[in-house]
């Protein structure tokens, strides 16, 4: 095998039926000694044989990847994608996962397949039991490829309305797109919803599973340091406040100036984030952040907001 | 589809199993697979069509259908689908109330089965109807394979089979079509057609392959006996009782009786295969008639030993040389009553048996009902039975003749015939003469058989209706000499059938059955005298139809001899050819090994296709697909190896800083590298032409 993706088959209804009546077949050729029979049972064998074989490898050679969202919110359709491509040099055909179909693949190619779903409220989730699936070549056998478990976290539905207070716009230098290659300093950023779409640099875009725009002569600018607090609010307050932060995070990250978010980036604890380029960190701490949770002090300068606070305000 | 959260457990959860595979259930079924059903169904008919049973049925059904299959669609109304189900139950009482009728259960079950089909065809609606009736189908096939008709079978499961799985084949797609919630299509874009087409090929050898390698080697046991009479070949005319006029059902059957092959490459001259055309094989005789219907005489039959004459029975003991006698291998289906069809003018039987039966009359019999067929050797006299005539007061009443004297049946207009006949002659071939001669004088040969009620059907043959089959015209001409106080006898059996010129054999069919006399002379024994007039055989005129007639004679010679009589003698005998075979490979295998020759042409494969195992090899495992086969195929010639991570241009630097190419080789493999970038990664541009263009470029560096 080529990934960790099991590959499963049985049989269909059509397949269980003809294999019963091969052998039963097989027991009343043994019996009358009638050639018919035995040709007819040998032809339901074969047939089971060839196409159980097809089947299989209609399916085996397949280095298959579940793509998960870097990060997702709830209340939101994700997608989910599915990259599969083929490792043997072989054709295969009739492909389905969940409602998407191919009925190709070229050998030597890639596809990617995929589906969306929605989740109605945030956590740490375990995205399983997705797999590709074939009936190839014919209704006998049911060959599906169960593809690995993978965790996804799922932040707060971000509030669409951000109180006056939080959602200010901060200054700093406006970054300065451009689609070709002059400047003396510059660099290439994920493509932000909003952003003038045919600035996007379809060269790299291309080879890689992100869009990426030239972002040409970059003022760092100031940088903001936010620090939420969350105490002092009741549970339901809590997951309101949650859906504000990420209501107030995704607007500040369309924002040019440099902000960093002081999370928990569970593997070295509590730190300085930076929201334009380590978003699914701060997804996962919303995702995973429960009432009783102690954050810890922010270290340095920064700007505390105090969310009980602010509710009690508004 | 829907993709289930699980919030209680933090689960995301795609579609089950069940529920991917499981959709399609009420999937409605387009045109193309309705038509492609109903063509199933209609193979299925001719399937039954084949077994000579329920053809007014099948012709009232399949009409419909025919038109179904134009008009491309169902009847979708819920009323009408109710009266399917009414139809449905009501064949199954009737099948129910007929089980006692004078029908077989199997050709109960087949037209309950049709019925059903037909209806379900009919009101089809969903997927899950359409399996249903690839069911139905099913057993009607498999039913047909059970009542074992021959030869037509394989030509009609031929389409049938690719059918099937066309249906299933579209079933997948419905599948697919059902969990994606709109139509999906099989991909016939130019190429991937020419792919389909290929794995169709290559998918369905394989497959006949398998089935013919299953079907040998599957072990075939010997018949546990738990068989019905039903799914037995029986044979009409061939029981204890032979009634006039009476038509079985098998009677326009073309199945195939026996076979038989000369074994000697002399009995296969056209003059010879002419004289063997008109011999008989002799099955069985009668005694007794009693208005219209033959009984055996004595049911004395005892046993002979054939361990002592080395499994041979010697039935001719003087009269002939060894070089006019002609060996058959008789192939004979296993039948029943399991009766030894023996040719005219048999001087030997060799039967391979420790025992057969042998009765009064001198009809044979196998002591064991076995599956499968049966296998013997008959050697054949050429020359005729040259009979000694004698007056009819020399007869003398015996143990062998006295019941074929019996003239208690006769009716009185045939006894009086009889003596008017008689009157004049006096000797035993004077008096058949004399009865043959008014026979073919005022009778015609028909197969049509009229009501004769309670009338006896010789005396309605000879004076009212004066046409009949060979049954009344041997029973005639028995009845007529034994009031002439001649023994004689009807005697059931065959003809020796049609001789295929491509295969070297007589095929036997169950339309070659005949009756004729067998009349005693007290100096030569029981002589046969067939008293049916010859009939004119239809010449065939044309050279394609002759070729398709011997076309077709030699598959069923083949199908005959190579699957319907394969049995397990015939398995074990294969197994062990292959054993031979093998062991004589081996052994030819393991002495070659240790020639130095062997080695030599070992090192030289070595030396001459290393480079390209090499390749081979590399095109395995490589790392990653993006660089083509042709730059793979470049490299592998190279004394340097790529390392799996460099580029094709990290290489060719290497390669330059190594002195392998120089600075003009550099400077093309340069292109080369971009040209293979440009294809792979630039999305905009024509990869094939780039591609080419650096191929060509390789191929001018290689040829250097």
């Amino acid at each position: 095998m080529l990934n960790k993706a099991r590959l499963r088959f049985r049989l269909s209804a059509s397949g269980k039926t003809l294999l019963f009546l091969a052998i039963f077949l097989l027991l009343a050729a043994q019996n009358t000694g009638n050639n018919l029979l035995y040709l007819m049972s040998s032809c339901f064998f074969s047939c089971l044989i060839v196409s159980g074989i097809l089947s299989l490898r209609n399916l085996a050679g397949l280095k298959v990847d579940l793509l998960l969202p870097d990060y997702c919110f709830a209340g939101e359709d994700t997608i989910l994608r599915c990259r599969i491509e083929d490792r043997l040099g072989r054709i295969h055909r009739c492909i389905g996962f969940e409602e998407d179909y191919l009925a190709c693949l070229e050998p030597g190619s890639m596809a990617i397949m995929k589906t969306s779903f929605r989740v109605a409220a945030r956590g740490q989730f375990l995205v399983k039991q997705f797999r590709l699936f074939s009936c190839y070549p014919v209704d006998i056998f049911l060959t599906s490829l169960e593809l690995p478990s993978d965790a996804l976290a799922v932040g707060p539905v971000p509030a669409r309305l951000i109180p006056e207070l939080l959602a200010r716009d901060t200054g700093g230098a406006i970054q300065k797109q451009s689609n070709g290659k002059e400047g003396d300093y510059w660099m290439q950023s994920h493509y932000q919803e909003g952003e003038d779409a045919s600035l996007i640099n379809w060269k790299i875009s291309a080879r890689s599973f992100h869009e990426w725009v030239l972002i040409k002569s970059v003022n760092l600018g100031s940088t903001n340091r936010l620090f939420f607090d969350f105490s002092g609010l009741s549970p339901e307050r809590f997951e309101a406040s949650l859906q504000i932060v990420a209501g107030l995070l995704l607007k500040m990250r369309n924002q040019p100036n440099e902000t960093f978010v002081w999370a928990n980036s569970f593997r070295r604890g509590y730190m300085w984030v930076s929201l334009q380029h380590d978003m699914p960190k701060i997804v996962r701490w919303l995702a995973c952040l429960t009432k009783a949770e102690e954050q810890p002090v922010a270290e340095g300068s920064s700007e505390a907001i105090k969310i009980s606070q602010w509710v009690a305000q508004a | 589809m829907s993709i289930t959260v699980d919030l209680q457990k933090s689960d995301i959860l795609g579609s089950s199993r069940a529920s991917l595979f499981g959709a399609a259930k009420e999937v409605p079924v387009d045109r193309f697979v309705f038509r492609l059903i109903v063509s199933l169904a209609l193979c299925a008919f001719l399937g039954i069509y084949t077994t000579g049973f329920l053809r007014p049925l099948l012709t009232v059904i399949s009409l419909p259908l025919l038109f179904f299959f134009f008009y491309g669609r169902a009847i979708n109304s819920p009323r009408a689908n109710f009266v399917g189900q009414l139809i449905s139950l009501a064949s199954l009482i009737y099948i129910f109330l007929q089980r006692s009728g004078p029908l077989p259960g199997i050709v109960l079950l087949l037209q309950f089965t049709s019925i059903v089909l037909f209806i379900q065809i009919v009101f089809l609606r969903s997927l899950r109807a359409l399996n249903g009736a690839l069911i139905l189908s099913l057993m009607i096939i498999l039913a047909v394979a059970a009542m074992n008709v021959n030869f037509l079978f394989p030509v009609i499961l031929t389409p049938y089979v690719m059918n099937f799985f066309l249906i299933l084949r579209w079933i997948s797609l419905f599948r697919h079509q059902a969990v994606a919630g709109g139509r999906v299509k099989i991909d016939l874009a130019t190429k991937a057609l020419k792919g389909q087409l290929v794995g169709f090929f290559v998918s369905a050898t394989a497959f006949l392959v398998l089935c013919l390698v299953l079907f040998y080697l599957i072990p075939r046991t010997e018949s546990l006996g738990l068989a019905s009479e039903a799914s037995k070949r029986r044979l009409t005319g061939f029981s204890d009782t032979l009634s006039l006029g009476e038509t079985g059902v098998l009677e326009d059957n073309p199945a195939v009786v026996m076979r038989i092959r000369p074994i000697e490459e002399k009995t296969m001259s056209p003059s010879i295969v002419r004289r063997l055309k008109s011999r008989q094989l002799r099955g069985t005789t009668f005694a007794r008639y009693r208005s219209g219907k033959w009984e055996k005489g004595r049911k004395r039959r005892w046993f002979a030993d054939l361990r002592r004459n080395s499994g041979e029975v010697q039935l001719i003991e003087s009269g002939f040389s060894q070089r006019d006698v002609h060996p058959f291998e008789i192939i004979l289906e296993n039948t029943e009553p399991p009766l030894i069809f023996v040719p005219d003018q048999t001087a030997f039987l060799a039967m391979g048996l420790t025992h057969i039966g042998v009765e009064d009359d001198r009809s044979l019999y196998f002591v064991n009902r076995v599956s499968g067929s049966r296998r013997y050797v008959a050697s054949l006299v050429l020359n005729p039975l040259e009979v000694t005539d004698s007056l009819v007061e020399a007869i003398v009443p015996g143990r062998d003749t006295l019941q074929f004297m019996d003239v208690s049946g006769i009716p009185e207009r045939v006894t009086n015939l009889a003596a008017v006949l008689a009157s004049g002659t006096s000797t035993i071939a004077q008096r058949i003469d004399k009865a043959m001669s008014f026979l073919s004088r005022q009778c015609i040969y028909s197969l049509e058989q009229p009501v004769t009620g309670e009338r006896d059907p010789v005396d309605f043959f000879l004076f009212e209706n004066k046409a009949g089959s060979c049954e009344h015209f041997a029973s005639a001409l028995a009845l007529i000499l034994r009031a002439m106080q001649i023994p004689a006898r009807p005697v059931s059996g065959y003809t020796m059938g049609d001789w295929n010129d491509v295969g070297k054999f007589f095929t036997v069919r169950q339309g070659h059955a005949h009756t004729w006399v067998e009349v005693f002379f007290p100096q030569s024994g029981w002589v046969p005298f067939d008293p049916t007039p010859a009939q004119v055989e239809r010449e065939i005129e044309s050279e394609v139809e002759k070729f398709f007639v011997t076309l077709w004679e030699t598959f069923e010679g083949y199908w005959f001899s190579y699957v319907f009589s394969f049995d397990n003698r015939s398995q074990i005998q294969g197994f062990r050819k292959i054993f031979v075979a093998m062991n004589e490979r081996f052994d030819f295998f393991v002495s070659a090994l240790f020639h130095k020759e062997y080695f030599i042409v070992l090192l030289l494969l070595v030396v001459f296709f290393g480079r390209k195992l090499r390749f081979i090899f590399r095109k395995l495992v490589r790392s990653s697909n993006w660089i083509p086969l042709f730059y793979l195929e470049w490299e592998a010639r190279l004394p340097v190896d790529r390392k799996p991570f460099e580029t094709p241009a990290e290489f060719h630097q290497r390669l330059f800083a190594a002195g392998i190419v120089n600075e003009h080789d550099f400077s093309v493999l340069k292109q080369v590298s971009s040209l293979i970038n440009e294809a792979v990664f630039n999305a905009g541009s024509d990869s094939r032409k780039s591609f080419s263009q650096a191929e060509a470029l390789l191929r001018s560096i290689r040829s250097k």
